[in-house]
């Protein structure tokens, strides 16, 4: 089944980079006036979104380098850090400083990356077992999807679900933020409906060949559905970078388990305007807090975004096997 | 086109023409379990983790009906029928709560849901590489900043004077403070917009992977018969996407009930409750401002659960009618 | 992506040394029985500690002796674990749904949603009653010289007097937040006014070479008939110069409205107010003689009444109707729905554009001044009274010669503050319980025979210099802050305030810094006398916020002791009221008297149709009857 694999490659791989090149070479290209026009219009409308997509997030940036007693009064979009006059330096970086104060953030980001990497592998594997599953030709596939379906529908709620993992023995325990929560129905949906798109022959050409369904799995269908994949192991691993409200019920009292959005959840929530200006001389910091945080919490996701959208890119390995 | 697999179609073509007698269904289902035994025996696991976590505690689901009382627990609390769905329902703006809930859900499952696919679609016809995924880097970035933030700045720009409220008013609407407005579908488009703006980039992933996902052969087919990038997307791109499409659109119209109005929280005001207040925001009031309630807000949850399940079952039949491919 | 997993390798490693070497081993000196875990709902900002255990104060605490069961000294080791800040009540609910409260001695209730009197009837909460004369003798003494606070510190439970919980008790409370106004816009463009010897007159005063303030206003009810008889019953030291009646505020306004007129300030207003058009507690509304909007206890007549469809909130309303059309209250009072009542739009009040509000201490004096705001130039802050009605209004909504009355419900910082319950899991874990209490015990120390110094410092004011020095560790946080020399000194001359204990000048400053340094937030402790480092400006604020007693407010402890079941009544209708009011209220304050009026019979149409009303107030004065 191997050589089927490799020789299909080596007939058919189109390289990503030189796959739209091979298309303008092509034979017959109409390069009209409409198609020049539409495609000023493209460029442009989409620069209007990278601008509406862009300035939120320096406004962020910005405000959290700025003076934070200015910033409570200052409507509007602050363009460049606003400082009072007489200020040394052009940034603020006291929000940074009080932020980091906080010795909690490193275990956490550490506490995150653990659950993060524990849950996505695990989600990933329980995911192409349960979509392999479900686009399969068989009688119980159907109600299997429903089950799966239904499980977004109706929730217990706290209570139930604590008694549940409790009774498993994971309360307070670093499992409780892995196992639960790993995956959801709607993945192993989405992956069933990519795995239907392989067509029927090269499954069975791999059965022919005596693969077994993990070798199928792993090997056949999965590689074909990467880009879907990635996809959904983008979205569990960002579901799982945000998520604190697990461990804000399983581990609330062990702080040395907390993952990085819970400490910035409470640190957040210490720090309240609400709060803090009810000294007579208020750290005015604080109220830079809501932004430090956001870059700080979002910066090591947007990073690794372009690393993802390579393999989504990627696509389909193996082309053109026909019917 | 993609020819999606239909079973029970080839299975009815092939009796017809090999007359074989349909088997009943207990045999049908030992020899399904014969063939199939080792696919089912892998699912093991997955069903154990949904059992576990996902059925084992819907036992709670009878809170709905109890008193519930923390210190006495699930088991004993004792039981009040329906008055926790009286107290959710029997209120004078109940119907109104419904009506904007709906409004706002619509316009979600319309706009809000194909803007993410059409932008996904306009951005597979971007030829400049570079361009391309210096727009797409800069889509995703509204998704990360936090929903407080993104209502703070939502709410200076829609406020008089502000940077949304002037460029309407070159439209010829009056300059005013926009979330203060309780014309009916004011609200519900600020709602959808924020939504469309937060989320377009991110939810335009899954599409971005299905058209790249998209068999090469046949661009390169249409390519040949001179087609640009417009057309190929027209005639290649849309046509592979529209099973996922779909897809997605049934799994949203089963979910619209139940997420997706935390911000609403934030933007309202007592002001324009008429056309703000949508269930999330009404079972809040009600459920956990004060004390929480876990008795009323159980039934809340489940009464949405309802309604979401129904509206899911509808949208997956009318999807298997139409495009003859299903969720389930 | 070999390079990026090996890079994360190394990341991750050395991480986890970080994380790892950051851990600490501590010295027990106590025995398992005498080892307590406590559970608080608040722990202190993580910039000072991440884990509440590093607490200075808390390691002398288990460096010391108390008395256990069998009457010998035992050195304790108390644990301490915190809630998560906005999480504690699902935690508390969790713990006590499913027995994870039998890992804890001692907890903070302050989050519960049930009664301590259920929390005892569960068998969670112990029953202090028999313990209190012997382990917890300093607790009963405050109890004692404060009948107001012992009168609802014990629960009712089946008809007799129980102690199920321990309350802190603040001593030497301290109002955060009050209504303040802009001295210096009544200063440029006030005048003396009538009946005073220099009537018509400018006002002379301003900031002198020191920075201090001087200035000549007097308040115009100073020279009229009322308030002479203010000054006679009341305040006699009052002396004109702070407002003291709703007249004075609407000469102050009417000076605001020229003020902002004469500086240009378009974006500006008078005055604003909460968004729903009042603030619940009362403030301003029991200016008229009556409560707040919802439940409160009218002293004179010993019942608790609902001030929902008062007369006074009537007249309070009428009177915003007024400021509205007069152009003096903030048109756009009803739009600021994400502040709290204490910080409204705080984008006008903090660039000196408005006149006067409702703020907290960080906007008094000069500490608004920024050259970035050019309104807040020469900003002098200052706080004021609630006011008293002498313009709207007739019988007993209005101040007269017959009609002698003070506010008496408004929002103002109780010395009641969260209690903490022992819990029954003593009795299977073993442990000698009665040393807690005298733990507990002794943070409710006031004074000493033999002149040591006495517990309630611990709790309120720290470490001194020698007993930091017993648990000193570099880098904890009094090392951290500078505070190596105590947290608080003990003064040899104490004459000039009478209180012994002064302290450190740099949480004088600074202080947030006061409560990481001490074990206040242990509830069940007391906080008695301290010097603080409080100028003369600071006392007159403290004179003006808490000059009337708020003996209107239905204390935590009595409200805490409604059953869970009427509980839920009480907050349905709470939010019910709430919410009608919130959408009518503003309503009235922006319509013509056609739509007050149709307004307000919405209200009382509304209001008596709500199901639990009478309910909960029979519930409430049964309770008030029973504990008198």
């Amino acid at each position: 089944m191997h050589e089927i694999l490799v020789k299909a490659r080596e007939e058919h791989y189109i390289p990503p980079e030189k796959r739209s090149n091979k298309y303008h070479g092509g034979m017959v290209e109409h390069k009209s006036w409409l198609g020049v026009l539409y495609t000023v219009i493209l460029y442009a409308f989409m620069a209007i979104i990278i601008l509406i997509c862009i300035v939120p997030m320096w406004h962020v940036l910005t405000s959290s380098l700025s003076d934070g007693s200015i910033l409570l009064f200052k409507k509007g979009i602050v363009w460049w850090p606003i400082q009072d006059s007489g200020a040394e330096s052009m940034f603020n970086w006291g929000g940074y400083k009080l932020l980091f104060r906080n010795r909690g953030i490193w275990s956490g980001f550490l506490n995150t990356f653990i659950y993060v990497a524990g849950s996505t592998t695990l989600g990933f594997v329980l995911n192409v077992i349960g979509g392999y599953t479900i686009s399969r030709k068989s009688m119980l596939s159907r109600p299997l999807a429903l089950m799966l379906v239904l499980t977004l529908m109706f929730h217990g709620g706290l209570i139930p679900t604590y008694m549940v993992i409790k009774a498993l023995g994971m309360v307070g325990t670093r499992w409780a933020l892995i196992i639960p929560g790993c995956t959801s129905g709607i993945f192993m949906v989405i992956m069933a409906n990519a795995f239907r798109n392989v067509p029927e022959s090269t499954i069975e050409a791999a059965e022919i060949d005596g693969a077994g369904h993990f070798t199928i799995m792993f090997q056949v269908v999965l590689p074909q559905s990467l880009s879907i994949a990635t996809v959904i192991i983008l979205n569990t691993v960002i579901l799982h970078w945000n998520s604190w409200y697990p461990a804000s019920i399983y581990v609330p009292t062990k702080r040395n388990l907390w993952p990085i959005q819970l400490w910035i959840k409470e640190i957040l929530a210490q720090n309240q305007p609400s709060s803090f200006l009810q000294a007579a001389n208020p750290d005015y910091n604080k109220y830079l807090l809501q932004y430090c945080v956001i870059l700080i919490a979002s910066l090591p996701v947007l990073l690794l975004f372009p690393l993802f959208l390579k393999y989504i890119e990627k696509g389909v390995i193996i082309g053109g096997v026909k019917e | 086109m993609v020819q999606k697999p239909n079973t029970e179609f080839q299975a009815k073509q092939a009796r017809l023409i090999h007359s074989i007698p349909k088997l009943s269904f207990g045999k049908r289902l030992k020899k399904d379990l014969k063939k199939n035994w080792v696919v089912y025996v892998i699912f093991l696991p997955v069903l154990l983790y949904v059992l576990l976590f996902n059925y084992a505690p819907l036992f709670g689901l009878v809170m709905a009906f109890q008193d519930f009382n923390v210190l006495k627990g699930v088991f004993g609390s004792s039981f009040n029928n329906f008055a926790n769905f009286k107290t959710l329902f029997f209120r004078d703006n109940f119907g109104i709560v419904l009506r904007n809930t709906a409004g706002m859900a619509l316009l979600n499952l319309t706009v809000g849901f194909i803007v993410p696919v059409i932008f996904a679609l306009l951005l597979s016809t971007i030829r400049h590489k570079r361009y391309k995924r210096v727009i797409q880097i800069s889509s995703y970035i509204p998704y990360f900043i936090s929903t407080v933030v993104v209502v703070a700045l939502w709410k200076e720009f829609l406020d008089e004077g502000g940077v949304i409220a002037n460029f309407l008013s070159w439209f010829g609407f009056r300059n005013q403070n926009w979330l203060a407005n309780n014309k009916v579908p004011v609200f519900w488009l600020i709602n959808t917009a924020i939504d469309i703006w937060v989320g377009f980039g991110y939810g335009a992933i899954i599409y971005c992977a299905a058209i790249a996902n998209v068999n090469p052969n046949l661009h390169e087919a249409a390519a040949i018969d001179g087609a640009g990038e417009w057309k190929r997307m027209w005639h290649v791109s849309i046509p592979s996407i529209i099973p996922l499409v779909v897809t997605m659109l049934t799994l949203r119209i089963g979910t619209v009930f139940l997420q997706g109005f935390d911000k609403v929280l934030l933007l309202y005001s007592p002001s324009i409750y008429s056309t703000a207040d949508c269930l999330t925001t009404y079972i809040y009031r009600i459920a956990f401002a004060g004390s929480a309630d876990y008795g009323v807000s159980t039934a809340a949850g489940l009464f949405q659960s309802a309604i979401a399940t129904t509206l899911l079952i509808i949208s997956n039949y009318l999807n298997r009618k139409i495009t003859k491919s299903s969720l389930f | 992506m070999n390079k990026f997993s090996t890079s994360l390798i190394i990341l991750l490693f050395s991480l986890s040394l970080f994380v790892l070497t950051s851990c600490m081993d501590e010295e027990i000196l106590a025995d398992a029985a005498h080892t307590y875990k406590i559970w608080l709902a608040n722990s202190e900002d993580s910039s000072y500690y991440s884990d509440y255990n590093e607490n200075v104060a808390l390691k002398y605490l288990n460096t010391l002796k108390f008395k256990g069961r069998d009457g010998k000294l035992h050195h304790v080791h108390i644990e301490v674990e915190t809630g998560i800040t906005g999480e504690q009540e699902k935690f508390f609910n969790t713990m006590t749904a499913t027995g994870g409260w039998k890992e804890y001695d001692y907890i903070d209730y302050s989050f519960s949603s049930y009664s301590v009197t259920e929390l005892y009837e569960a068998g969670i909460a112990l029953d202090l009653t028999d313990y209190m004369e012997e382990w917890l003798p300093n607790y009963m003494n405050w109890l004692q010289a404060n009948p107001d606070y012992a009168r609802t510190a014990a629960n009712i439970v089946n008809g007799e007097r129980r102690y199920l919980t321990l309350y802190s008790y603040h001593d030497d409370v301290e109002n955060w937040g009050g209504f303040v106004y802009r001295r210096d816009w009544v200063l440029k463009y006030g005048k003396h006014p009538e009946g005073s010897p220099k009537a018509g007159q400018p006002f002379t005063g301003g900031f002198d070479e020191n920075g201090t303030w001087n200035d000549d206003i007097t308040f115009p009810s100073y020279y009229t008939e009322l308030g002479q008889i203010y000054k006679e019953n009341i305040d006699p030291e009052w002396d004109g110069t702070c407002p003291v009646f709703i007249s004075d505020w609407e000469w102050m306004l009417d000076i605001f409205s020229t003020a902002l007129k004469e500086e240009g300030i378009t974006d500006g207003y008078c005055t604003t107010i909460y968004y729903p058009g009042y603030i619940g507690t009362g403030d301003l509304i029991s200016s008229f003689g009556g409560g707040g909007v919802m439940f409160y206890l009218d002293e004179e007549a010993n019942e608790i009444k609902f001030g929902g469809t008062s007369e006074a909130f009537n007249t309070y309303i009428k009177m915003m109707q007024i400021w509205y059309k007069k152009g003096w209250l903030d048109k756009k009072f009803a739009e600021h729905t994400s502040d709290i009542f204490y910080q409204v739009d705080m984008k006008t009040t903090h660039s000196g554009k408005a006149g006067m509000w409702y703020s907290n201490i960080s906007s008094l004096f000069n500490r608004l001044e920024k050259e970035i705001a050019p309104a807040t130039k020469g900003i002098y802050v200052v706080a004021a009274r609630q006011p008293i009605n002498d313009v709207y209004g007739e019988g007993k909504v209005k101040f007269s010669k017959d009609n002698i009355f003070t506010p008496k419900v408004f929002y103002n910082t109780s010395k009641e503050f969260s209690g903490g319950i022992f819990t029954t899991a003593f009795k299977e874990t073993g442990k000698d319980i009665e040393c807690l209490m005298s733990v507990l015990n002794f943070l409710n120390e006031w004074e000493t025979e033999d002149g040591s110094l006495p517990g309630y410092l611990l709790n309120f004011a720290g470490l001194t210099k020698e007993q930091y020095e017993t648990v000193a560790k570099p880098g904890d946080m009094y090392d951290r802050f500078g505070l190596t020399e105590g947290s608080y000194f003990v003064k040899e001359d104490y004459s000039d305030n009478g209180i012994k204990y002064k302290t450190n000048p740099i949480i004088g400053n600074n202080d947030a810094l006061r409560n990481p340094c001490t074990l206040n937030r242990i509830v069940g402790g007391l906080q008695g006398p301290l010097d603080k480092w409080k100028g003369e400006e600071d006392h007159q604020v403290q004179h003006e916020w808490g000059f009337y007693i708020n003996s209107g407010y239905l204390l935590r402890s009595f409200e805490g002791q409604l059953g869970s079941n009427i509980s839920k009544k009480r907050n349905s209708t709470f939010n019910d009221i709430e919410e009608y009011l919130e959408q009518h209220v503003p309503m009235m304050i922006k319509g013509d008297d056609a739509t007050f009026d149709r307004e307000w019979a919405n209200i009382k149409k509304y209001i008596n149709r709500l199901e639990y009303l009478e309910e909960v107030l029979e519930v409430y004065n049964q309770l008030l009857n029973d504990l008198s």
